[in-house]
């Protein structure tokens, strides 16, 4: 991606104008809908089930969450609701159609919980932002239990006016209620003074010919006065950080614009905060994400307030809208040329963002973390005492769980045990000083997962920590785990918040360092209680004192490996990846700049010294828990969100471009994982393979493999290395004749061999498939991730293997191209270095 | 002023493994029989043995408390089984077929993570009491 001059560029405007988008998803008894996408200054038109129920009804700004839409009559279940809008004398086509559902069949214990957002709620405030609301539902707040403000009808994330404005030390809550079914209520935020001094408030950049600007640095609650050339425009409510103000008409260079903003009528306002309309000149270029090859719309990531996007493909229009997505009349393909320039007006910005598609570019899509649907409650437990390796150990810790209001020894929600016991995980702590309450550490994971709906225990190790060394403190933090969840399901027969709630047919364990290697033989210990299936193991950062025995199996499996870890630094956690032979998939994340201790809120001290690139404490709590609720959510609730461990979709907030994820389905076709005793010169096929320009083999990927390529590997497998020659050279592994793979992608996992001097480019190679008349078509690894650089531990780098996905549509086969007989890597790069690859799948 | 050489000195060697290793000072191995017989592990499997050979160890530091943990290496025989008895003391336990020599190089390294290599100076030989 880059910034070129738009001047240059000869773009074809046509008549094209992009449909919007109808918010998704709608429910039974919404009384709006939201539409996005559209110009500035459009008037849309909404259909449901074919007829017109809206005309021409002024958008108003796209920005910054389209436009809120009352409906005349609420919407049903089956309704498909579809709008368009016009602009300029050009009518778009229709927005894909959006079909209305129950809101029991997705959220059956209610309408997801309100979040006051943001917080906190002061004293004097007017305005307050309620989102996680589900469209069209009736929203409203109390302070005090007394209702101060309602809106009917609201947009997801939906402004309330309070009248009164609120007092001091009030009580604040925020309800919802969809089709005469309740939410439960927000988290309870008791007002506190407003900031004294107010801060002054900060205008974003304007330019000449926009009729929307943005403020900042507002106090929530706040009250602010916009003037323009020293004429008030009046007083807007905001619930404070960012707010746009729509004007009644465009502004010109060198307008001069102040606000400031008020609390409490006693105190004084804010020092003003002020901007001057900046030239046509200086509007920029719009930030966009990148494109995946078959994406048929734009994503953009920040646009001036009040622009129009607009997409040319290969130099001509072919979407323009308000945003964040703009629809194009046609799927990018591969080659095509891409550039967005954004417009104010007659204003075109000077630079376009011109870009070309990627084969793989996974979207950012939606916070697996994020789910909110319950109040949580949290206890402590004490299950006595019970004997473990001789010692005599207490049963404690606490848990997070599903309540009818926060707090601790809440009663348990009744609507989430109405619908049938609830998934239970529990989570174990590694060694660190008995003197720090560790379990404590994951609080923010329990706390997500019981939003959502599970139970999630933190279990009490610290008798076991301390110097005591060795595989026996493995198998007794073990048989702890065991004895804690035999003490829940006493809990489940008799407990007070527990009593029926709990499912262990659906358990999930999450272990961390000597916990990570103590969930993976959970549950082949003897004290494993019956009646108990564990389901899912996160094994985060593990040690390896070798308690294991065979391979993990019979559970789904994620290991994390922070390769920063300054503690356990040889990633022990890729041997259980390497190992596990799971039901139905496993997955690795080596994550770029984690070290060991910053999953643990109670673990403070960087355990790498600093020596090594760490990022943030909340990275690493990111990481854990968007990752740790996608696994746990896809394996113990069947939610489908499985999508952010294959790769095909990112989440929010979090730092991606350092989790490299390895992945394997258990069903998938086996091209070859060299682990057959058949040679380098067949596959596991048994199918030949050739090589010419290169020397390939087979290695042993471990550090006490008899036949290492060299000591930079650290899982347990035995994979290829491909040494480059002087030119390109080509490895070739044979297929079943005619093997299908139309729909399909190409999997394999990859690494750069560290050879003990670190790389300042990242190298890559190229896959190809045969066809039957011995063409090949080539795909180069950049277009789908690439192969990352080593992560640089000094004479400790690693060559650890990530996986790369290889649609084949990438390929751009015919229908007649269908089928192809071999599957090549070639080795093509100038500075070329030895690859190592594994586990080369059709999937 | 613009300052074109800073003079800056070479950035420091990138220290490795930040969580350092005490040094060894001595290691006293005995044969002992237990009342109680001892769990020992070997590939993931469970044993319990009623004799074993103890160690114990003096170092000039402690072990950091961590997920991984002192490995003693006697000859070319990691031992990975410790607790700590007294102030820079540890006691490693080894099952009596072990194969230790009588006066073997003892060194120490990590365990729990990795295979555990030498990280200490050899030149402690193990030394043996009659208790």
């Amino acid at each position: 991606m880059s910034e070129v001059p738009t001047k240059r560029l000869n773009l074809e405007d046509t008549r094209y104008l992009s449909p919007p988008l109808v918010g998704e998803p709608l429910y039974q008894c919404a009384k709006a809908v939201v539409v996005t996408g559209f110009v500035v200054g459009a008037t849309l038109d909404v259909q449901v089930n074919g007829a017109t129920v809206l005309s021409g009804v002024p958008g108003g700004f796209p920005q910054p969450s389209g436009a809120l839409l009352a409906l005349p009559t609420p919407l049903i279940a089956g309704d498909v609701v579809r709008a368009r809008q016009q602009a300029n004398g050009v009518t778009s086509g229709w927005s894909p159609v959006v079909t209305v559902r129950d809101h029991t069949q997705d959220y059956p214990d209610g309408p997801p919980r309100p979040q006051i957002d943001p917080a906190p709620v002061y004293q004097c405030g007017s305005r307050t932002g309620v989102n996680n609301l589900l469209t069209g539902c009736d929203v409203w707040i109390t302070a005090d239990t007394v209702e101060v403000g309602k809106v009917k009808g609201a947009a997801p994330h939906q402004g309330v006016n309070v009248t009164p404005d609120y007092g001091l030390g009030q009580v604040v809550r925020a309800w919802a209620q969809l089709c005469r079914d309740r939410s439960p209520p927000s988290v309870a935020y008791t007002t506190v003074p407003p900031p004294t001094p107010l801060p002054a408030p900060s205008i974003d950049p304007a330019y000449e010919g926009t009729q929307q600007i943005r403020i900042t640095q507002l106090v929530n609650g706040a009250r602010f006065e916009l003037s323009l050339n020293g004429v008030s425009l009046g007083i807007w409510r905001t619930w404070g950080v960012a707010h746009l103000v729509g004007l009644p008409a465009p502004l010109l260079a060198g307008d001069m614009l102040s606000v400031v903003q008020r609390m409490c009528p006693r105190d004084p306002p804010s020092p003003p905060g002020d901007g001057t309309v900046l030239p046509c000149s200086a509007l920029p270029a719009p930030q966009v994400a990148p494109i995946q090859c078959g994406d048929t719309s734009v994503r953009v990531t920040w646009v001036a307030s009040g622009a129009t996007v607009k997409v040319y493909r290969n130099h001509v229009k072919a979407g323009e809208g308000g945003g964040p997505v703009v629809l194009l009349n046609h799927a990018v393909e591969h080659d095509d040329v891409i550039h967005v320039v954004q417009t104010l007006g007659t204003c075109v910005s000077a630079f376009a963002q011109e870009l070309t598609c990627l084969c793989v570019s996974p979207h950012v899509t939606y916070d697996p973390s994020g789910l909110d649907l319950f109040p949580v409650g949290f206890a402590d437990y004490d299950g006595g005492t019970t004997s473990i390796g001789g010692q005599t150990l207490h049963i404690r810790g606490n848990v997070y769980y599903p309540a009818e209001d926060d707090g601790a020894n809440t009663p348990f929600n009744k609507r989430r045990r109405k619908g049938g016991p609830v998934p239970i995980i529990f989570m174990a702590h590694g060694n660190h000083s008995p003197a720090d309450p560790s379990y404590l550490g994951y609080d923010y994971f329990q706390h997500a997962l019981a939003k959502m709906g599970f139970v999630a225990v933190s279990v009490d190790c610290n008798e076991l920590n301390g110097w005591t060394s060795g595989p026996g403190n493995i198998t007794d933090r073990a048989d702890i785990i065991n004895a804690t969840i035999a003490h829940f399901q006493t809990l489940n027969s008799g407990g007070p918040i527990f009593k029926g709630a709990l499912d262990f047919s659906h358990v999930g364990l999450m272990g961390h360092s000597r916990g990570g290697e103590a969930v993976v033989i959970v549950p082949i210990r003897a004290s494993l209680p019956a009646g108990v299936t564990v389901l899912a193991v996160l094994s985060l950062a593990p040690t390896d004192w070798g308690a294991t025995s065979g391979p993990p199996r019979d559970y789904e499996f994620l290991t994390l490996l922070p390769a920063a870890d300054g503690d356990v630094w040889s990633n022990d956690g890729a041997k259980y990846y390497d190992r596990c032979v799971p039901p139905s998939f496993k997955s690795q994340l080596y994550v770029h700049n984690a070290c060991h201790n910053f999953f643990n809120r109670q673990w403070l001290s960087n355990d790498n010294g600093g020596f090594l690139p760490t990022m943030a404490r909340h990275d690493h709590e990111r990481v854990l828990v968007t990752y740790g609720c996608a696994f746990f959510r896809r394996v113990l609730a069947g939610h489908g969100t499985v999508g952010f461990l294959v790769g095909t979709e990112l989440p929010p907030a979090t730092p991606t471009s350092l989790v490299h994820l390895a992945f394997k389905w258990t069903k998938a076709k086996t091209v070859d994982d060299h682990e057959q005793a058949n040679t380098i010169a067949k596959n596991s096929l048994n199918e030949p393979t050739s090589q010419t320009g290169l020397t390939a083999d087979e290695y042993g990927m471990s550090q006490t493999a008899p036949n290492p390529y060299n000591g930079s590997f650290y899982g347990d497998s035995v994979g290829m290395v491909a040494v480059p020659g002087r030119r390109a050279g080509t490895f070739r592994s044979q297929l079943k004749p005619k093997t299908k793979v139309a729909g399909r992608e190409v999997w394999v996992r990859v690494a750069d061999v560290f050879d003990g001097s670190f790389p300042t480019v990242p190298t890559g190679f190229q896959l190809g498939l045969e066809l039957l008349d011995g063409s090949v078509r080539w795909v180069d690894s950049d277009e789908v991730g690439g192969v990352s650089l080593p992560f640089d531990y000094g004479s400790q780098t690693k060559s650890m293997l990530s996986t790369l996905r290889f649609p084949v549509r990438c390929f751009g086969l015919s229908r007649r191209e269908s089928a192809v007989r071999a599957i090549r890597l070639r080795l093509n790069r100038k500075e070329a270095r030895a690859l190592a690859f594994d586990d080369l799948q059709i999937v | 002023m613009t300052v074109h050489n800073d003079g800056s000195g070479p950035e420091q060697p990138r220290d490795d493994r930040p969580l350092t290793l005490p040094g060894l000072k001595s290691a006293v191995a005995r044969r002992v029989r237990y009342e109680k017989p001892r769990r020992f592990f070997a590939h993931g499997k469970e044993r319990a043995e009623s004799e074993a050979i103890e160690i114990d160890v003096e170092t000039d530091a402690e072990f950091p408390v961590a997920g991984m943990g002192p490995a003693l290496i006697v000859g070319n025989l990691p031992i990975t089984d410790s607790t700590r008895v007294g102030e820079r003391r540890y006691r490693f336990f080894a099952p009596s077929s072990a194969p230790i020599e009588k006066r073997a190089m003892v060194t120490l390294g990590r365990a729990g993570t990795g295979v555990p290599k030498p990280e200490t100076r050899g030149t402690v030989r193990l030394e043996w009491s009659e208790e």
